[in-house]
């Protein structure tokens, strides 16, 4: 899953650590997060959205290849 | 149908939880090598000196006591953690299980083979702190934390 996480972040100017204390979680968490190393949780997901006053799918995005795993484009692949 | 889960078990509780793995774990860690100080002591008391019933008993329960300590910082620092940390703890812990798992076969064949003399508690020790700590390193260089 991709994110817009550090975007958002540097628009608001805050640090990983403001992000991360907001949140609730720790630093390493946030730099996963945004370095795409690591998915949230969906309790997370919904914090984020929260904290960035937007709804998850303005946070996050799947990736290509995730996009193409969805039923309507393996029902697409399949005709 | 929509479950709330906002009134879920923050894992912010202390600001332990805003801090990383190792950090955090300091308490833990100062609970095991306070434990294993005192097992080490009662031990040797207990093959040296000639000791009356109630130096004895002492000798079971204050390690006894510092092991539950331990057990509850333990408990106590994954409660708290976050989520990736937690993840971090668990896939660290998954390859020391697996670990000891592998060594409980292999250990009596290692045994047979004459390169070792006899597979006992301490080599167990030794494995499970090596993979536990080339568990969370796998895992740090995973998540870049």
């Amino acid at each position: 899953v991709k994110n817009r996480l550090r975007v958002l972040r540097a628009e608001r100017e805050w640090s990983q650590a403001d992000l991360a204390l907001r949140l609730g979680v720790s630093r390493q968490t946030v730099n996963a997060i945004e370095t795409g190393r690591y998915d949230p949780s969906l309790p997370l997901a919904f914090d984020l959205a929260r904290v960035f006053a937007l709804p998850i799918e303005g946070i996050f995005e799947p990736d290509r290849t995730e996009a193409a795993a969805t039923p309507d484009t393996a029902l697409q692949l399949s005709r | 149908m929509l479950i709330d889960t906002t009134s879920r078990a923050q894992p912010n509780e202390s600001p332990k939880a805003l801090s990383g793995c190792w950090r955090s774990a300091l308490p833990s860690l100062g609970w095991n090598l306070a434990f294993l100080v005192s097992v080490t002591v009662a031990a040797a008391a207990l093959k040296r000196l000639e000791l009356s019933m109630t130096w004895k008993v002492l000798c079971i329960v204050v390690p006894l006591a510092l092991g539950a300590a331990f057990v509850h910082s333990t408990y106590d620092l994954v409660r708290r953690s976050d989520e990736l940390v937690r993840r971090m703890y668990l896939e660290a812990l998954s390859v020391v299980a697996v670990g000891v798992w592998v060594l409980a076969f292999i250990g009596p064949i290692l045994e047979r083979t004459g390169l070792i003399e006899r597979v006992d508690s301490f080599y167990y020790l030794l494995v499970i702190g090596v993979l536990f700590v080339t568990g969370m390193g796998l895992s740090h260089r995973r998540y870049g934390a």
